[in-house]
């Protein structure tokens, strides 16, 4: 416990860098998973010979 | 030092802590709520229909256009003129700063240590600035 606390005294910066890091992964996967629902959508309409609508364009 | 000690000298950290945690909440039910529009807009287009304006117009309104230019987004980065800009004053204040810091005040040996940040942050103040300009009048347009 004692050596735990002390390396958290010393350390506990670390959680900012840290959860910097997690945030920017957990947003990548997310606008990943984003980016194929909305390319499989203008795929779709494009199958269908639809117009995009200009939502869906970037 | 024993755990209250510890809670003693960190209870602070709940803060910034709790303020992560929202910011991470807020993403992820963002990104479910912009899948989750993607998706009934895929039912419609599915059944050959087209979708309502008002959906449409609902999805105009963020996301997507964190990206665009001059568009300040709320989770993505943001790029374009004004942020080049921005980064301009904010190095050539560090700068200007650190400069005046090792020049006209006493501090013993830290004087050249602030001098030479302050020539590091006006090298990037001067790359910036070069940045700012070329982007400046090459950057893309505005689509709407």
């Amino acid at each position: 416990m004692d050596n735990l606390t002390n390396l958290f005294a010393s350390y506990w910066w670390l959680v900012f860098p840290l959860f910097w890091m997690v945030f920017g992964v957990v947003r990548m996967a997310l606008r990943d998973s984003y980016e194929r629902r909305r390319l499989n959508l203008i795929r779709t309409l494009a199958e269908q010979g639809r117009d995009i609508p200009d939502v869906l364009r970037r | 030092m024993t755990f209250a000690q510890l809670f003693a000298s960190y209870w602070w950290l709940m803060f910034p802590i709790g303020g992560m945690l929202m910011g991470v909440i807020a993403m992820i039910t963002h990104y479910n709520h912009r899948n989750e529009m993607l998706k009934i807009l895929k039912s419609y287009v599915d059944q050959g229909k087209e979708p309502p304006a008002s959906l449409l117009d609902a999805m105009r309104s963020d996301e997507d256009r964190a990206y665009d230019w001059r568009w300040r987004g709320r989770y993505g980065r943001y790029y374009g003129p004004w942020n080049a800009w921005r980064k301009v004053i904010v190095w050539s204040a560090l700068a200007a700063g650190f400069t005046y810091a090792g020049h006209y005040t006493q501090l013993g040996e830290a004087n050249g240590v602030f001098t030479a940040l302050g020539v590091a942050f006006g090298v990037a103040a001067i790359a910036s600035l070069v940045w700012a300009l070329i982007s400046s009048f090459t950057g893309p347009r505005d689509r709407i």
